[in-house]
This record gives C-alpha cells, structure tokens and sequence, in this order.
C-alpha cells in the first residue's frame, strides 16, 4: 500500500491533525508543541482560561497566523503550502470570536460574503444556501436587508455562524461564540450549534464557557498557558480534578 | 426615483459645461481645473483609502510616474502624451504592484509608513537622477501652436478645462462600476474587516493589488495631465509629500467610503486653498495656509464624516 493511498484512508476518519505546532509573536511563544485532532463527526472543544492561545491555533489553522514548528494536515493533505483563501476553498471555516461581522453591509451581503468560494457559481446556487442557512437562523429571515450593525449582540454571533456555514465548511471553528452574551442568548447558540453538528458538519469550538462546552463535547483539550495539559472525553474532562478545581470552581 | 438622481447629475454636468463659457476669467478656470484633478486623485485614493482599508500617504509617487512618463516619451521619442498618458498608468500599475505585494500583510499604520517611504525614495531617486532632469526637473518642448497632438494649449484653458472634466467623471464612473460589482464588494469586505474577510476565504493579497492597481492608474493619468498642463515638472511640483497628505485631506474632508465625497472635497477645499493663496499667500505669513488648516481642523471635529454626510441620512 502506498503512503499516498494511506494518507488518503487516515483522511477520510480524521479530519483535521494538528502535530505538534509552535505558534509565537517574535521571540515570545504563545503556543507551544500543541498536538490535536478532530474526526468527522465530531464536536470537539478546547478549553481554557482568557489568553491560553486558544484563538491563536484556530487562527493558525486557517494560516492567518504562521507557524513556528510543526505541522497541519486537513483530509491527510499539509495544510503549509496554501495561503488562508486556499485552506477555506478546501473547507475549514473559521468563525471569529466576538460577533465579528460587516457592520455596514447588510445581513444579506453578509451572508453573500460568505459564499465567496462559490463566487463563480450561478447566483440561484448561493441563493439556495442562504435559504438552507436560514432555517437553522430564523431570526436572520426577518431582518434580511437590515445593516449588520443594527443587531444585538446575540444576532450578530447568529449571523457570523451563519455568514460560516454559507461556506458548506467540512469543519466549522467556533471561537468563542458565547462571548460577552447574556445566558439565555448563549443557551441559543448552544442549541444552534448541536443542530449544526446533527447536519453532520464537524465541530472544534473553542469556550471559556467550559462547563458548557464540555457538555456537548465529544472530545475536548485542556490548554494552559500554551499547552495542552490534559485531553479526554467531555465527560471525563467535567469529571477530571483539575477542570472542576482551576475552571468549574468545584 | 432612479430617473430623477439621473436627471440631476445630466444637470450638473450640463453646469459644468458652461460653467467656463460664463465665468470666462483665466483665474476661475484654473481654479476649476485644479478641482477636476484634485477631484481625481482624491476618487483615485478613495479605492484603497475608503473602500479598501489601505491607508495610502505616498500617491504623489504614482502622480510623479505619470507626469515624468508621459513628458520624456514625449521628449525623448516624440510620443504623443496622450499614449504617454496611458503608459503612465500603467508604468504607476507595476510600481504599485511592486510596492503593494511586498506590503501585502502590512496593516493599518504600518501599511501608511511603507507607503510614505516609498514615496520618498521616488523622489530623492528622481531628485538625483540626471536622465529625469534630476533636481533641475523637466520641460518640454514647446509647440509651435495649440496642438491636440503635443497636449498643449496655450490660447486658452478651455480645452484644459473640458479635458480635467471628463478625466474627473471618468474617474468617478470608473470607481463607480468597480465598487458596485463583485470586485468592489469584496474590497469593502476588505475595508471593513480585513481578518474576517480572510477568515471567509477573500483573497486578501489578490484585492489589495486590484484596489492599488486602480488608484495607481488614475493618480498617474493625473500626474500626466497636470505635467502637460503647466509644463514643467520637478519632484517638488510632482513628487511632494504634501501632495499625498492633501489628497488624503480632500477625500477624507469630503467623505472617503463613498463615490461623491471625494469630490465635494475637492469643489470645496481647492478653491478655498486657491483663493487664500491668491488672497494671502504673498504676505509670506503663511496665513494662507494657516486659514485653509483651520477650516479642515473645524470642519473634521463637527463633521467627521465629511461633506456628505450633510445628505446621508442614518
């Protein structure tokens, strides 16, 4: 068997490898010999406290921040060759933390931005998208040609998840999408983001809500400080004694 | 709707047209011309400035290219100015690239630093450079008469005048075109959050080179065009770094980000610059300049948004 053949088996189980990377800004390391994977299907969550570098390894996964060691495979294939266009065109889609949306273009240019891959097809196949996208964000439907900037909170992180899944992502990354929302707005996205993955779109979600991303976790890592400190199922990690001491204050 | 906003600008250009025709005073006329090109540059600095995110101090280099191109292919191999003119553009589109791709991750300052540098490095490049007329700077050879073929009219501004009008709407429909297409709205994307639109797979190094490419052309037709206007060209009259801050001014002073500002801008602070140096500027207090700051610094605290933003409503 070959190694082409083999890499091409372990990519149709797992979809994203992370081995080993090493992520700085000058001489500082922020992230620091971090090994992961995520399998089709999954939801899997890392975890940790405000600036563990958490955002940072979603961003070095879609190339907007470089690597200083290791590497990226998605679907068995090095993911350091090709810039960030070229990584999403292959189907990681990463949702900002925030709400990050366009402020003064409208819920439906928003969400047209998010088809850029599919810039080149006939505008009924985008079209299509949007109203698939929508089902799963009502919310979205009544205020279509609304400026982006006029929402809640809670609407724009609405949006910017499905601003995401306009790209079809073979593997959607939630970075923090409960930040700075109120509880019952949260419980929402938390919803939102189980109907997603029932569509069979695998999931790495990135929370400092970690209780509750643990919950619906199938897998999760611990980061500390730029490392992973601990890796388990959701429920192992709730159970573990360093989760309920450092995080859930047990 | 759509026939009333078309029937209103028939009607301002219509105005424009006989505009000169009425006000027949040399001065006025210069002043107008001056409008039109400054209109120009500051629609050209709107794509990358406005749009795009990309905070551009350094067009006087691209003006300098086009005003330098289109005068030594005139000089040197007797090529008409109006192909020199276009060469100029495009001589301004492989320099933009040039500085453009190596600055394509630069952000928000950074990205306005390279610029000026570059800028810089033009001018004192050409300052020292005997084969461009170096500090002495360039003029070409007069033509016998009023020549469509030399660009060059001296009997009268009027062909100056209508020349800078279509340049200038040119420009704007040009901007227009692009920033109302798939292109345009990508480049907003851009202006509006470069990271996110990179997280969505926008080719973030791609746009900046189209966006650049535009500006860079339009600034250096302006260039050609001021170059056979007065000419005579030197890298103080071309390549000064005021000139890249005014064009900023003027854009940002009418509104940058949207198709019209940049204009206002101009119909408003050029002549207001031309009259108070024509007013002040020979007492040699500088009070000329000091009134034309004034203004800008009062208008950009009650309305920093611009001149336009007296008709959007939010």
């Amino acid at each position: 068997m070959t190694l082409l053949s083999l890499k091409l088996i372990w990519g149709m189980f797992i979809m994203l490898r992370v081995n080993g990377i090493q992520v700085g800004y000058g001489n500082m390391a922020v992230i620091r010999d971090v090994s992961f994977r995520v399998d089709k299907g999954e939801i899997v969550t890392i975890v940790g406290s405000n600036g563990a570098g958490k955002s940072t390894i979603l961003k070095s996964i879609v190339g907007l921040v470089g690597l200083k060691k290791g590497n990226i495979e998605f679907m068995g294939e090095d993911m350091g060759k090709y810039q960030p266009h070229e990584r999403i065109e292959r189907g990681i889609v990463l949702v900002p933390e925030g709400g990050k949306v366009f402020g003064r273009l409208t819920i439906k240019d928003n969400l047209y931005l998010g088809s850029y891959k599919y810039r080149k097809e006939d505008k009924s196949v985008i079209e299509e998208r949007i109203e698939e996208v929508m089902e799963i964000f009502p919310v979205l439907k009544e205020r279509y040609h609304s400026r982006a900037d006029t929402m809640s909170g809670g609407e724009r992180q609405m949006l910017a998840m499905a601003r995401g899944l306009m790209g079809n992502p073979e593997l959607l990354m939630l970075d923090e999408p409960s930040l700075g929302l109120a509880p019952k707005i949260v419980d929402k996205i938390f919803e939102v983001i189980q109907v997603i993955h029932s569509k069979g779109v695998p999931i790495l979600l990135v929370e400092q809500q970690i209780h509750r991303a643990l919950e619906i976790a199938d897998r999760g890592y611990v980061l500390q400080d730029g490392v992973i400190v601990l890796e388990g199922s959701g429920q192992e990690l709730l159970n573990s004694e360093l989760v309920k001491k450092a995080y859930l204050g047990m | 709707m759509e026939k009333g906003k078309h029937l209103y600008y028939v009607v301002l250009v219509v105005l424009a047209i006989v505009f000169p025709i009425v006000f027949n005073v040399p001065f006025v006329q210069h002043v107008a011309i001056m409008v039109f090109m400054y209109g120009m540059l500051a629609e050209s600095w709107n794509v990358i400035g406005g749009y795009s995110g990309l905070f551009s101090f350094g067009q006087a280099a691209f003006f300098g290219i086009g005003a330098y191109t289109s005068t030594l292919l005139y000089m040197q191999l007797g090529l008409t100015p109006w192909i020199g003119m276009i060469a100029g553009g495009l001589v301004a589109i492989a320099a933009g690239i040039a500085i453009g791709y190596p600055c394509s991750k630069l952000k928000g300052h950074y990205f306005a630093i390279a610029t000026i540098a570059f800028a810089w490095i033009i001018n004192i490049l050409f300052t020292n450079w005997s084969f461009v007329g170096a500090a002495t700077g360039l003029s070409p050879e007069l033509a016998p008469a009023d020549s469509w073929y030399a660009f060059q009219f001296r009997s009268s501004k009027l062909p100056y005048y209508y020349i800078g009008l279509f340049l200038m709407l040119l420009t704007v429909y040009v901007v227009n075109k692009v920033i109302k297409s798939k292109t345009g709205f990508y480049l907003r994307a851009l202006g509006e959050n470069e990271e996110v639109a990179a997280s969505l797979g926008v080719n973030i190094a791609k746009y900046r080179l189209i966006s650049i490419s535009i500006a860079s052309f339009f600034t250096a037709v302006a260039g050609s065009f001021y170059a056979q206007y007065v000419l005579y060209i030197d890298p103080p009259s071309v390549l000064a770094h005021f000139l890249s801050v005014e064009i900023v001014l003027i854009a940002m002073f009418g509104g940058s980000g949207t198709i019209w500002g940049p204009i206002w801008g101009a119909l408003i602070l050029v002549p207001l610059s031309q009259y108070a140096r024509a007013i002040w500027g020979g007492m040699g207090s500088g009070l000329d300049i000091m009134v034309y700051g004034f203004v800008i610094m009062v208008f950009s605290i009650f309305r920093p948004r611009g001149v336009v933003s007296f008709f959007i409503r939010k």
